[in-house]
């Protein structure tokens, strides 16, 4: 899979098991329930599934808090 | 390989909360984190810890009468204390009327704390010849209701494990480690200064802690052992949740017997390891066994235990 903030966003859609649209590009954790501390692990649990435990070299995903942040963090541990 | 002395572990009595809480039906707004944790069902006491520990320890001195009355130890393992001085392990050995003659100490550690506590048990056991590891806490009390995260895993419970030097097995790798950068992430403040002075924990945090941390140990633990993956009969894993069992049991791979029970119990904090063990102690006789517990601390320990007779 492509690693863009579109793909980002369906995977979070994916993970948290939301309707499509709630997940926009610029949504924040805060923003949405399902978003708590279980549904970041369903998140990182995705993102692993399908960028092949990525989140083993990119520890500032545990913390990341928004669509953008996790976008960023995706693209500095591809790029590293 | 490592040199050890030769212990067994004799019974193992365990007692849960006695309110069932089924998360579906009693939370169901947190119903949608059942398919996620893999737990459908958690148990709470309206008690203490303690009392927990008394029912575990009251049912072992039933079924084990002439071990208890000669016991050498007892290793209290908590995280829920009520009382800062003294520690838990006095009221216990009071109201279960266990012999004076003993030492009664307690460790201060929540999901690795059965792994450690049995490390220093076998230490022990050679001069102490029978010893109680008693697991109890009950973290539901520590909860903030409104957290799905920990609200939807955790149980109340106590086990007890009795410990003794009949040569049946021996520890012949461990491993562990021990993160104090991670304390924040998984924490209950004494005072309320800090969340209110509610159990909080940094769940993806934990997560990415266990995958990057516990899979290696055990490998490390096996090669220090001079064990295959493939010779270990059984993998019991603290359990905490699907969402880590699950890396883990990919990781381990398909071949890897990984007992999961947690479905009707939840996550017992240090009691997970004892509790899968319950019933299938005489396994341990058979094979090779890994035990791996994980969490607070943050911390993580795995042993290698094996047979002192002849595997055949």
């Amino acid at each position: 899979m492509e690693l863009t903030l579109k793909t980002v966003t369906e995977l979070i859609t994916k993970a948290l098991e939301v309707e499509p649209g709630i997940i926009q590009e610029s949504t924040r954790a805060s923003e949405v329930e399902e978003w708590d501390s279980l549904g970041h692990i369903s998140i990182l649990s995705e993102i692993d599934k399908i960028f092949n435990n990525i989140t083993e070299r990119c520890p500032d995903l545990a913390s990341a808090n928004s669509v953008k942040e996790i976008y960023e963090s995706l693209c500095d541990a591809m790029n590293s | 390989m490592s040199t050890s002395r030769p212990f067994a572990i004799e019974e193992i009595t365990v007692a849960l909360g006695e309110n069932v809480i089924n998360i579906a039906q009693d939370l169901p707004s947190f119903a949608p984190a059942i398919e996620k944790t893999g737990i459908q069902v958690v148990h709470e006491t309206s008690g203490s810890a303690a009392d927990l520990a008394v029912k575990a320890v009251s049912e072992m001195r039933t079924r084990r009468p002439e071990q208890i009355d000669n016991l050498g130890a007892l290793i209290l393992v908590s995280q829920s204390h009520s009382m800062h001085l003294p520690s838990m392990a006095f009221e216990v050995q009071d109201r279960c009327k266990l012999p004076n003659e003993i030492l009664a100490i307690d460790l201060n550690q929540g999901c690795s704390g059965f792994v450690q506590s049995l490390q220093f048990a076998v230490s022990l056991v050679e001069d102490f010849k029978n010893i109680l590891v008693v697991c109890a806490d009950n973290y539901r009390s520590k909860l903030d209701k409104s957290d799905r995260s920990t609200n939807a895993v955790f149980s109340d419970a106590a086990t007890a494990t009795l410990v003794s030097d009949r040569n049946a097995l021996e520890i012949i790798g461990n491993c562990h480690f021990s993160d104090g950068s991670g304390r924040a992430l998984l924490f209950q403040s004494i005072s309320k200064s800090q969340n209110d002075g509610f159990l909080h924990m940094s769940g993806s945090d934990v997560w990415m802690f266990t995958k990057r941390i516990v899979y290696n140990q055990i490998m490390q633990t096996l090669q220090k052992s001079n064990v295959l993956p493939s010779e270990v009969g059984e993998f019991y894993l603290h359990q905490a949740s699907d969402l880590v069992l699950k890396d883990l049991k990919k990781k381990l791979g398909p071949d890897a017997n990984v007992p999961v029970e947690m479905k009707l119990i939840g996550n017992t904090v240090s009691s997970t390891i004892p509790i899968l063990l319950e019933h299938r102690l005489a396994k341990l006789s058979h094979q090779i066994s890994v035990f791996s517990g994980f969490g607070v601390g943050l911390s993580a320990s795995s042993l290698v235990i094996r047979p002192t007779t002849d595997l055949g």
